[in-house]
């Protein structure tokens, strides 16, 4: 890209026809193309969701089998997972953000990126064509032996994941090639901006927990081929150590879905609040803080699995550590907004509802962490709550915050505010309405993947499938208004909420290499209050 | 303190200092919540936008981060500590005079295998106020399960090819209900149980196989259920598990008991060859005393001899050889003896117990 693009033309227009997007290798488009791809599987997601939700309204079947039901909530959480959660804040927010931020013109390996996201939807196509081989009914765990002798496609599906795992390991290393050697003149490490330091924490994870999660399907494969013991009982194997695998992978991929959403969060309260973030330093420590615990606590998901009692003992200590750099942070996005000047506007409304969120689902974390609490709250509606408090109360808020935030770069429009702030409110109460009666499902015992539940449990799920559909009617709106915002809104600023950071100080949308100047900088990302912001 | 307007009811003494820790727990995270969610609210209104505001450019306070890191550590250090010993409590406190139950799961229903050689499906019959052992596994072709009472709150996965360990004791009449935790296929909502815990006399009748009244439902599960739910094609209920008859009849007892029956298998399969019973050494490690006993391997390490390793033993001898007998190979018997066959022979194994 050693051309210049012509004066007055943007990354959207320029240049023009399918092919130029189809094989771009511009980080902006690609970050575009992940952004609608991963809403269209949000949406498939969502509707397998609100469809349990209904057949849960009574006990007993509704309209679907059991079998049916299964195969929804595995579609559900194996969507919801690999498809929608994983690359939303990373692959589409941060591919379009992060170079911006740095004041590069490009990610590190521009081709490398495009594999990226073509293996991304090579993946995708491999996890929705096991819907014509029967279907996958294993949840998104994939324990064995169960997942080993039933009759569906789950190998197929391990084998999405597989392809799927490929593809963030390529954004994370993308992005850490990114970050260390594409900043621009000026940019110290000091001065980078938070959401760049969370993708940094998230593709460290990426990069070293992605290959266990490759390496479990090959054992899983050999298995299945060959017929030695490794994880099935009947063969001498022993099932157990397929669930320490999947854990010590997916529990570090948990934090690869909540860092970038607490990067988001990072960049949207000192911009709202017109005050430079609290404790910088703190807050980037935190974050790989986080990572790095992330990694040794898998054995919290196991506490009943029958592993010894000296092994629930160390990871419930270490997993209570979690919380220690995740409170850091909460308590200093309180510090930022004292004595500022806070702006209402939807993202910094999603950071209320994030937080309000947010601190639930943390703090639910910590009762699961604590060994006798867990026997009794283990693989019941208690740990639903729990992480869908954590999953789309953290990460989904912060990814609204982030699409209100940045919409105005994205599109060079603005969406409509009144609608957007009805919109939060459906969002923010349906959610609540939802998930909070499920952690009382939980106190009182009834089970997860439960399609038929005692008549005791009816009038909490009843709540809870009403505040489903609530969520649903709110991003509805959400894509009504943002919609019509995308094509017919008013013309946006290049700085519409005055930040300073980088990716602002260019038009609204970029041109195709970014900046027309090189960018220097000279001050920090955040040094609101003071002369400049 | 009565929670049961929060938790289920509790019904043994672990579950009632299960309510206390969560009680703390709650508390804790109510308070870090108002902690947290008062001054954003607060904030939000003190310092909502104003044209030329004064905003602070403090962006950092040692202090008050050192604060925020160490209070919070050692509140959790508190909450962990308090988990492990409620913990602690559930898993190592059985007495020593306590009652065993084998348990089998399949996919989709639960086997009770009983001391007295009974069996009982998707029932489980304990006395009250008596310790009990549950010795669980799952079909060696089967899937996962998980054994919960919420009443007890108790949980612990039941895994092919391995034996896990229970045990409460429960403190008041009534049955309650048993769910099937970790999924297992089309009928894991079906699988359940119920826990019947019987009064001492009751007890005794039923263990002479005499008939008596079933008591009443507590807790979770207590609710009855609509007509049209149990009877109808709208549910898949399995008839054993919502059990609604009040009264269960005599039933036969079996001639032998659990031991007498892994004795006979001992002797039928053709174990007693090589492993003697008596306090000598035969072609193979003898039974006497074997149980619980440190066991010396080829290798030199040293193991426990309990379910799990005896298990082993039979179904790959080869992976753990005693010290002494490296020359003897005896053939694997995996898939000969039936899950209930393998208790009742672990059983008597265990009765040779010094």
């Amino acid at each position: 890209m050693e051309h210049t693009s012509p004066p007055g033309s943007n990354y959207l227009n320029y240049p023009k026809g399918l092919m130029s997007w189809l094989v771009t290798l511009d980080h902006k488009r690609i970050g575009i193309m992940y952004f609608f791809t991963v809403l269209l599987f949000f949406l498939i997601g969502g509707v397998f969701a609100l469809a349990m939700r209904l057949e849960l309204f009574e006990p007993g079947g509704q309209f679907m089998s059991a079998d049916t039901y299964n195969k929804f909530f595995t579609y559900h959480g194996t969507i919801m997972v690999f498809l929608v959660i994983i690359p939303m804040i990373p692959a589409a927010m941060g591919n379009f953000i992060l170079p911006l931020q740095l004041g590069a013109k490009d990610v590190a390996f521009p081709r490398l990126n495009l594999a990226s996201y073509y293996i991304f939807i090579f993946g995708a196509l491999v996890a929705f064509s096991t819907l014509f081989f029967g279907g996958v009914d294993t949840g998104w765990t994939f324990y064995t032996p169960y997942s080993t002798k039933t009759a569906s496609a789950a190998g197929m599906m391990l084998t999405a994941a597989f392809i799927l795992g490929f593809s963030s390991i390529f954004t994370g290393l993308n992005f850490i090639a990114t970050i260390h050697k594409l900043r621009a003149p000026g940019q110290s490490w000091m001065r980078l901006p938070l959401f760049c330091w969370a993708l940094y924490a998230t593709s460290i994870i990426q990069l070293l927990a992605t290959p266990v999660l490759a390496l479990t399907l090959l054992l899983v494969a050999i298995e299945k081929v060959s017929g030695v013991g490794i994880f099935d009982p009947a063969l001498g194997g022993d099932p157990v150590l397929f669930q320490h695998f999947f854990w010590f992978y997916s529990h570090p991929a948990v934090y690869i879905m909540v860092l970038p959403a607490l990067g988001v969060i990072n960049e949207v309260v000192p911009v709202f609040s017109r005050r430079p973030i609290f404790g910088y330093k703190a807050m980037a420590a935190a974050l790989f803080g986080i990572a790095l615990v992330a990694f040794i606590v898998w054995g919290h998901h196991m506490f009943t699995s029958g592993q010894t009692v000296l092994t629930n003992f160390v990871f419930s200590l270490i997993t209570m550590f979690v919380a220690v750099p995740t409170g850091i942070k909460v308590f200093s996005w309180l510090a930022t907004m004292y004595k500022g000047n806070i702006q209402f506007f939807t993202p910094m409304l999603y950071f209320y509802a994030f937080m309000f969120v947010f601190v639930i689902g943390g703090l639910t974390g910590v009762i699961l962490a604590t060994l006798a609490a867990d026997i009794h709250y283990h693989d019941t509606y208690f740990v639903v709550a729990h992480f869908h408090y954590v999953m789309v109360g953290g990460t989904l808020m912060a990814f609204m915050a982030a699409i209100h935030y940045w919409f105005p770069k994205f599109f060079g429009r603005m969406y409509n505010e009144a609608w957007a702030k009805i919109s939060w409110l459906v969002i923010f109460i349906g959610f609540n309405l939802t998930f909070f009666p499920q952690f009382f499902l939980g106190i009182e015992g009834m089970p997860r993947r439960y399609y038929n539940y005692l008549p005791d449990y009816t009038f909490l799920n009843q709540l809870s499938t009403v505040g489903s559909f609530l969520v649903g009617l709110g991003f509805f709106m959400a894509a009504i208004y943002l919609g019509y915002g995308l094509f017919k809104g008013r013309k946006a600023p290049d700085n519409p909420w005055k930040a300073l950071t980088l990716e602002w100080q260019t038009s609204s949308p970029p041109p195709l290499e970014n900046f027309r100047y090189e960018p220097v900088v000279t001050h920090g990302p955040y040094d609101y209050g003071s002369e400049r912001g | 303190m009565d929670w049961s307007w929060i938790f289920p009811i509790a019904a043994s003494e672990v579950a009632r200092s299960w309510d206390g820790l969560n009680v703390f727990l709650f508390i804790v995270c109510i308070f870090f919540f108002l902690v947290v969610i008062v001054p954003m609210i607060f904030f939000a209104i003190r310092y909502r936008y104003k044209p030329n505001r004064k905003v602070s450019t403090v962006s950092h306070n040692f202090l008050l981060e050192v604060v925020w890191t160490a209070i919070p550590t050692i509140i959790l250090m508190v909450i962990f500590a308090w988990g492990w010993i409620v913990y602690r409590d559930m898993t190592f406190n059985l007495p020593q005079n306590h009652k065993q139950v084998r348990v089998v799961a399949k996919s989709w229903s639960w086997t009770f295998q009983y001391e007295d050689g009974r069996t009982t499906t998707n029932q489980l019959f304990v006395p009250v106020n008596t310790p009990v052992r549950l010795i669980m596994t799952s079909e060696i072709n089967d899937v996962i399960h998980s054994f919960f009472v919420p009443n007890l709150r108790i949980k612990k996965d039941l895994v092919p090819g391995l034996y896990t360990n229970l045990w409460f004791n429960a403190e008041i009449v009534g049955q309650y209900q048993i769910f099937c935790t970790e999924y297992c296929g089309a009928g894991h909502s079906e699988m359940l149980a119920k826990l019947i815990v019987l009064s001492p006399e009751d007890y005794e009748l039923w263990s002479w196989g005499k008939k008596i009244e079933l008591p009443p439902a507590v807790g979770v599960g207590a609710r009855p259920q609509p007509p049209g739910l149990v009877a109808g094609s709208r549910s898949r209920r399995n008839p054993d598990s919502s059990l609604q008859l009040a009264m269960l009849g005599d039933t036969e007892l079996p001639s032998a008991n659990l031991v007498q029956q892994g004795e006979k298998l001992a002797r039928t399969a053709g174990c007693v060859a090589c492993h003697s019973a008596e306090d000598r050494p035969g072609i193979g490690p003898s039974y006497f005393g074997l149980f619980g006993r440190e066991v010396v391997l080829s290798d030199g390490t040293r193991v426990i001899a309990d379910e799990n390793y005896i298990r082993e033993s039979i179904e790959n001898p080869q992976a753990k050889i005693v010290k002494g007998y490296e020359n003897v190979l005896m053939p694997p018997y995996p898939g000969l003896l039936t899950e209930l066959e393998l208790n009742a022979l672990i059983a008597y194994i265990k009765s040779l117990e010094n």
